[in-house]
């Protein structure tokens, strides 16, 4: 999977990947609700992206620790184009936990 | 998650700028602090920028100059005319709202914010222009000095329909040399000393704002309290929303993927109307280079078509190989030609250009020649000079006795390098320098020598002495003047060279501290002359050696 992509769940709800996060040597996908025809709605979460046997497994990450973390992620990234410096700072904070 | 994206990165500012605790960042709700609830309001009310307008709406109702006309700023956003005017545009915004991306306009930069019908707002700058935007848009310019860059922004992106505006970001921004990323709908506007900047967000509303300035928030506090307890009883309802779903879907928290679509509307429709802008930026470079081979190639193209073109075109491609064979190939052509005029030129010009070519090709080749040879000296030169330095640097004095040696014999190498000028100019200069150098040196050791031998004379030690002497009592009337020694110290000092220059101390100690310094200059310059007389030999019988073979180094 990968950003920018509509995906649909077996429950039938669509998800338009937003961000894509490496974290952990796993890959996070930051994902908001949306329709088939991408009309989305504010309702954000991060999904686990796991393959089996060629197929793809998206897992709702609900551990708030790494939410939180998930979020510093992308929004150091994001911080990092308006205060570098910050950026840098939050990343370094976070490796340093 | 208990925070929206366009919340979490002002939250993460103020946590990373120690504003707020890592638990409030974490929790908001539970926060205690009311400095930390303060700003905590002043982020949600700056990020989401909605209009709560129940509060404003009840106070207009309740004014009893309803039809007075006025100019209010409610939720950031400026409103002009009656209050029943101004309430009816703010119900129209509120309602907009509910639908459409946020809006905040400040009333520094429109005088005059007005939200029409087909989801338009119209828009009055301060200098009477009046805009009409499509789709709601979001600004705040809290710092003045945006002003004017922030109205010309808005101009801009009125007037394009944002592409030019994002056209003019991207160009105004330093990519070092990454390819222009494509942006985002949701992407964030954001107004920073002027420059108009841009931002991701996580939330995926096409929305500009200008960056909040922490500073600015705590000005905000009194008008965000109130939206606080607001936001905290919907933040409360949404958590236990999500409770109460996630307790619902707990064995359903793992979900296959069935189908993944590359997004469309969301992205690829700004993709198709933006990355004809990168590419453009890209092709425009490409086309930079290309364009004199290409004009080159178009030109030699419509050249060859002609008969006289094609021939000369030929003939020359010939005549860069071999003379003989361009004329061979020349002959050959004789069909393409149309007339006795045409060949004669085109061999005229076949033979002219292998002429020049001939005269090039040797120019280079002894230019060639001449500049490996040039090279070479300066290398050996190069080379002679560092191993000398490296040597002084390195080679401590020897014994002055062991230089007093007589000197290697200079008459008979001076001769070979006069034999050696008849068969090769390449050294001359370096032997010429060379000997300068050791005839300079051998001087300076022959003055020191006599200076030494003089020493002993009687007559020149008397005005060595007188000279020492006085340059002494110079010394100490300068101390004097200059305050470093008193009058009483002054005296002794003098009487004290005075009697050391008549009881033949002074002398002595003149003579010795000359002597000591005379030899150790004789020995550096004899060490000098070795080295010299060593450089002389390599330059002589290694330059000598080698331009005639079968002599051998002498060395």
């Amino acid at each position: 999977m990968k950003v920018e992509e509509v995906i649909t769940l077996d429950n039938g709800i669509h998800y338009l990947l937003i961000e894509e996060v490496e974290y952990e040597e796993k890959k996070y996908f930051l994902a908001v609700e949306s329709t088939e025809d991408e009309i989305v709605y504010s309702n954000f979460k991060y999904f686990l992206e796991t393959q089996e046997n060629g197929e793809f497994f998206v897992e709702e990450v609900d551990d708030t620790t790494l939410v939180r973390n998930l979020t510093l992620i992308v929004s150091a990234s994001q911080i990092a184009e308006t205060y570098p410096e910050l950026g840098k700072q939050m990343l370094e904070e976070l490796e340093s936990h | 998650m208990m925070y929206e994206g366009k919340i979490i990165n002002k939250a993460t500012i103020a946590y990373l700028k120690g504003l707020l605790s890592e638990q409030t960042l974490l929790d908001p709700l539970a926060v205690e602090s009311t400095e930390e609830k303060e700003i905590i309001s002043a982020i949600r009310i700056l990020s989401y920028a909605k209009i709560n307008t129940d509060e404003e709406e009840a106070k207009l109702a309740k004014d009893s100059s309803y039809e007075k006309k006025s100019e209010r700023t409610i939720g950031g956003i400026s409103f002009a005319g009656t209050n029943k005017e101004i309430l009816e545009q703010a119900t129209q915004v509120r309602d907009c709202l509910k639908h459409n991306p946020l809006v905040k306009m400040d009333s520094a930069i429109a005088s005059k914010t007005l939200y029409k019908e087909n989801d338009t707002f119209e828009l009055t700058l301060k200098d009477g222009e009046v805009l009409t935007f499509k789709k709601p848009i979001i600004v705040e310019s809290i710092n003045p000095s945006d002003i004017a860059s922030t109205e010309a922004y808005l101009k801009s992106f009125y007037e394009k329909y944002n592409k030019e505006a994002l056209q003019k970001y991207y160009k105004s921004r330093k990519y070092k040399g990454k390819t222009p990323r494509i942006p985002y709908p949701h992407e964030l506007f954001v107004f920073t000393n002027g420059e108009a900047k841009i931002r991701k967000s996580t939330e995926p509303c096409t929305y500009y704002e200008k960056v909040v300035e922490l500073t600015s928030v705590k000005k905000d506090r009194k008008k965000a309290k109130h939206f606080f307890q607001k936001r905290k009883e919907l933040a409360l309802a949404k958590k236990d929303t999500e409770n109460k779903k996630e307790e619902s879907n707990v064995t359903t928290k793992r979900h296959k993927v069935i189908n993944r679509v590359p997004g469309k509307e969301f992205f690829k429709k700004i993709k198709d109307y933006f990355v004809k802008e990168g590419e453009e930026e890209e092709w425009k470079q490409a086309w930079n280079s290309i364009v004199p081979f290409a004009i080159a190639g178009v030109f030699l193209s419509v050249f060859k078509f002609t008969p006289f073109g094609d021939a000369i075109l030929k003939g020359l491609v010939s005549c860069i190989k071999f003379v003989p064979k361009a004329f061979i190939n020349a002959s050959k052509l004789i069909p393409y030609f149309r007339g006795q005029l045409l060949l004669s030129s085109a061999m005229l010009s076949a033979c002219t250009f292998n002429l020049i070519m001939l005269i090039s090709l040797a120019g280079v080749g002894v230019f060639t020649c001449v500049a490996i040879k040039k090279r070479l000296k300066k290398i050996k030169e190069k080379t002679v000079q560092e191993s000398l330095q490296k040597e002084s640097e390195t080679k401590e004095p020897e014994d002055p006795k062991k230089t007093e040696e007589p000197m290697p014999p200079l008459l008979p190498d001076l001769e070979q390098a006069e034999k050696n000028k008849r068969e090769s100019t390449i050294n001359i200069g370096n032997l010429s320098g060379c000997m300068l150098r050791m005839n300079e040196v051998k001087t300076q050791i022959k003055e020191c020598e006599f200076l030494q031998e003089n020493l002993d004379d009687p007559i020149a030690a008397q005005n060595n002495l007188e000279v020492f002497f006085n340059t002494l009592l110079t010394q100490e009337n300068e101390k004097l003047a200059e305050g470093l020694v008193d009058e009483p110290t002054y005296n002794k000092n003098v009487a004290v060279l005075t009697n050391a220059k008549n009881d033949g101390t002074l002398l002595n100690q003149h003579n010795n501290e000359i002597r000591k310094r005379l030899d150790e200059r004789i020995a550096k310059l004899k060490y000098k002359l070795d080295l010299l007389l060593e450089q002389y030999d390599i330059i002589h019988f290694g330059s000598s050696a080698q331009m005639t073979a079968g002599k051998g180094k002498t060395i």
